[in-house]
């Protein structure tokens, strides 16, 4: 008697660990992502890519891939040249997922048919890397997770030897964007836009714009606008992203919520918002960070455009600062400790992005006023800095520009 | 307790001997807190005046087109000595470089060029702040300021200072960019040990490995193709029976070459197992954790190198073992690649089944760190399929098409496009297809 109903328990058990969890995922075809797919097309090779949202990625794969911080993008190339190509998923992510690294993450704690299933099924849908003339091949890449734009290159290479590189930017829907909420035409009614052809009077506007930014109230001031970027809202956002900064998202509670885990349990929460800081009256357009090691490693930017234009481009004024490390203070209860050598973070983003082909010309322009090491200024929360009292002018490229092309405008020499 | 010990006191003599030293150390103790209180309470900040001979002497120079470039790493006990601060245990390690501009333009150094994610100067002191008294917290951040490299280097002047980059054991592998007013970059590319840390390949006699009537030359490109093409298929446990994971790389070069291709695509080298001591290892170390040994040719790898993705749980490895072969003059090395997708619960590594995603990678991270000069594909072993896959020494199954990659890597940058394909063997298009049916 014991005996049987031992069996019995046995029975069910395993019932329940292979019959359980289905798996049971929507075909490709059903999803409507595709919708949203960009088309590029070069030399005979078309590339066609879309990213599905967290809600499609979920119904395609049949599991919550975005919350391990797994993206499938989806690719398919058409190769109608003579020569066979390589597709090489390094350049869309360097840290990419194969897709059974994706399955077995997202495997099931107890159905063993399921999980064999779910194998097969992100097996199938991989990208297949060596694309033969005349034939389509499409597929997923399973890529780190990129809130807001996800922005890659798709690099292919002939056995000829031929490079062909596509570069896309795909709106991923969920993500509330600073700069996305605001009409920058608007910003400026159209009799207070000033256009320089001259070097000579874009230099003086340049110095003569204040030193740094302000309090709400305009009462106190802030840290230094050290930063001109000329370049239009396209060029400069694809400088920034193709060098790694990433978008912010605009204070809710969800979002500090996020941060708040982020913080505690030392990861790293890429979208983390910024606090507001004011210039010309009103918060940055747009705010834009880069995550070093963990949050308390990073480096913000933020930009404002002002009402004039250079030789027909776009002006943008902004600040830059390198957090290193997290401190208590009286107003804020918690603020990032900025390193006090604002120099030094303005010299790394001119590296940051000269090294990601971003950066086409740059200069240097008096303005912030010198303040050094011994008398330092401080900024809102309290943060001593101190600077040669120069601003770097950036000229920024959404093409890439090759190392040796870009140049330096002799405006304002760097002191020693 | 107590009472034990009192009878312990009655009953030997050299137990009268402990208890005349215990009152002594606890005194000892007593004097460490206490010194340790006035530590704390104005710990000041007192390092020795800078003095760069020790570097400039053993410092590895080059020169190029009017630019000279010194360079040294400082291991952990020579940056305490400098700095009077533990940076090591923050992963922060320190390059000295000392430029010298021989032209008649004004040059930049771009610490971006040495490590991506170079700290700056005051954000290292910053995060040695902690237990120092206002004044000392200035001094350190004077200190680092002062002795961070500064840029420019002026036409005909000489500059020298630290740069603060993540930390590298084994050896650190760096380039050193150095632009200016001529719109001309050079690039200088250093390798330099790091003392502290045994890493494998320096375990190895070399000369001792093959008598030199074991060594086998090839110059006809089928007669290598053929000899590759007979190796057995896989690598095996110590017993030499039971078949491991399987052979799927060879790789033609130096060993200096292969060594700098895989530290530049931020590959790791990993500690001779006769030196590796998990319990006194710091911290920091564990990423040079020996990998497990697989054998072939009768001998466990001669070298083993491992690249980590986000954590030391996912990542790529790779066995080499230098072969007996030598193809147009150049060794031949053969290896395993296996991908590690996760630590299981029973701290068991995962491997990636479709083992062929893992040679893949090594193929495209040589080719965008330029280090991939030509590649080709020999037939090793035979196709085994995601239904039917094939069991590995420890249990884990894998399957794959069956082929083997065989490169040349380049210690000369070899661009994108530059890159050629051998002929030897067409890769499988069909892939997915091939693998998945059956």
């Amino acid at each position: 008697m014991g005996l049987r109903r031992h069996l019995l328990l046995i029975a069910l058990f395993s019932m329940a660990i292979h019959g359980c969890a289905s798996y049971n995922p929507r075909p490709l075809s059903e999803s409507l992502f595709l919708d949203r797919a960009q088309t590029k097309i070069e030399n005979n090779v078309h590339v066609k890519t879309a990213v599905p949202s967290a809600a499609e990625t979920r119904q395609i794969f049949g599991v919550d891939l975005y919350q391990k911080g797994i993206q499938p993008v989806w690719i398919e190339i058409e190769n109608r040249d003579e020569k066979p190509i390589w597709f090489l998923p390094v350049g869309l992510d360097p840290m990419y997922f194969t897709p059974l690294e994706a399955a077995y993450v997202s495997h099931f704690r107890f159905s063993v048919t399921g999980n064999k299933r779910m194998d097969s099924y992100f097996f199938e849908q991989g990208k297949d890397s060596y694309v033969h003339p005349g034939t389509i091949r499409s597929g997923f890449v399973f890529t780190n997770l990129d809130e807001g734009t996800k922005s890659f290159v798709v690099d292919l290479l002939g056995e000829d030897g031929q490079v062909r590189t596509f570069t896309f930017f795909i709106p991923v829907p969920g993500l509330k964007i600073d700069h996305s909420k605001i009409d920058f035409k608007e910003l400026y009614p159209a009799d207070m836009w000033q256009n320089f052809e001259d070097e000579e009077d874009f230099i003086a506007y340049l110095q003569g714009l204040p030193c740094c930014t302000v309090n709400p109230k305009g009462s106190e001031s802030g840290d230094p606008l050290n930063l001109i970027v000329v370049g239009n809202g396209e060029d400069v956002y694809h400088a920034f992203i193709r060098a790694g900064w990433d978008e912010t998202e605009t204070i809710t509670a969800g979002s500090a919520w996020k941060t708040g885990i982020a913080y505690l349990s030392g990861g790293h929460y890429r979208h983390s918002p910024v606090s507001a800081l004011y210039v010309f009256g009103r918060p940055q357009d747009a705010a834009l960070q880069k995550t070093r090691g963990r949050i308390h490693e990073r480096n913000h930017l933020r930009l404002w455009l002002a009402p004039v234009q250079f030789k027909g481009n776009l002006v943008w004024v902004g600040q830059i600062s390198r957090d290193i490390g997290v401190r208590f203070t009286t107003k804020t209860i918690v603020t990032h400790k900025i390193d006090p050598d604002v120099d030094e973070t303005r010299s790394y983003l001119i590296q940051d992005l000269w090294y990601s082909q971003g950066l086409s010309k740059f200069t240097l322009v008096k303005g912030v006023g010198l303040a050094p090491i011994e008398t330092p200024r401080y900024n809102l929360v309290g943060d001593p800095y101190f600077t040669d009292g120069l601003r770097a002018v950036l000229w920024v490229s959404s093409q890439p520009v090759a190392f040796e092309k870009v140049e330096f405008l002799e405006w304002e020499l760097p002191p020693k | 307790m107590r009472r034990i010990w009192r009878l312990e006191k009655m009953d030997s003599v050299e137990n009268n001997r402990r208890i005349v030293v215990l009152p002594k150390s606890m005194c000892t103790l007593a004097v460490c807190i206490l010194s340790g209180v006035v530590f704390w309470g104005c710990a000041t900040f007192n390092p020795q005046p800078l003095n760069e001979q020790p570097f400039r002497e053993r410092a590895v120079a080059q020169t190029e087109n009017g630019i000279r470039i010194s360079a040294a790493v400082l291991g952990a006990e020579e940056t305490e000595a400098v700095f009077g601060l533990q940076l090591y245990k923050k992963g922060i390690q320190t390059v000295w470089l000392e430029i010298e501009n021989n032209t008649q333009n004004r040059m930049w150094l771009p610490q971006v060029s040495v490590d991506r994610n170079y700290f700056s100067p005051l954000e290292v002191a910053y995060m040695h702040h902690s237990g120092y008294t206002k004044a000392a917290k200035q001094n350190i951040d004077r200190y680092f300021h002062q002795h961070a490299f500064r840029n420019p280097i002026d036409a005909g002047t000489v500059q020298s200072g630290f740069v603060f980059t993540n930390l590298e054991l084994g050896t650190k592998a760096f380039n050193v960019e150095v632009i200016g007013g001529d719109q001309q970059v050079r690039t200088f590319t250093f390798l330099i040990p790091v003392t502290g840390l045994k890493v494998d390949h320096r375990d190895v006699d070399w000369d001792s490995l093959y008598a030199s009537h074991q060594r086998i030359d090839f110059e006809s490109p089928k007669a290598f193709k053929t000899a590759i093409e007979a190796l057995p298929c896989c690598t095996t446990g110590e017993d030499g029976t039971r078949l491991a994971d399987p052979i799927n790389i060879v790789i033609i070069g130096s060993g200096e070459d292969i060594l700098y291709a895989l530290l530049r695509s931020g590959w790791g080298e990993t500690a001779s197992v006769s030196s590796y001591d998990p319990m006194t290892q710091l911290s920091w170390e564990f990423r040079y954790q020996p990998v497990k040994s697989l054998y072939f040719f009768n001998r466990a790898q001669d070298a083993a190198f491992r690249k980590s993705r986000s954590t030391l749980n996912e990542r790529n490895q790779l066995r080499l073992w230098l072969s007996p072969f030598v193809y147009n003059g150049q060794h031949v090395w053969v290896g395993q690649i296996s991908r590690i997708i996760r630590r299981s619960v029973w701290e068991k590594f995962v491997i990636e089944p479709d083992v062929d995603e893992a040679r893949g990678y090594l193929r495209q991270d040589l080719w965008y760190n330029q280090t991939l000069l030509k590649y080709g594909y020999v037939r090793t072993g035979s196709v085994a399929t995601l239904s039917e896959p094939r069991k590995s020494l420890y249990g884990d199954s894998y399957f794959t098409d069956g082929l083997c990659l065989v490169i040349w890597v380049s210690r000369e940058p070899v661009s994108f496009s530059d890159v050629q394909f051998v002929p030897w063997e067409a890769p499988v298009t069909e892939r997915r297809k091939l693998l998945l049916v059956r």
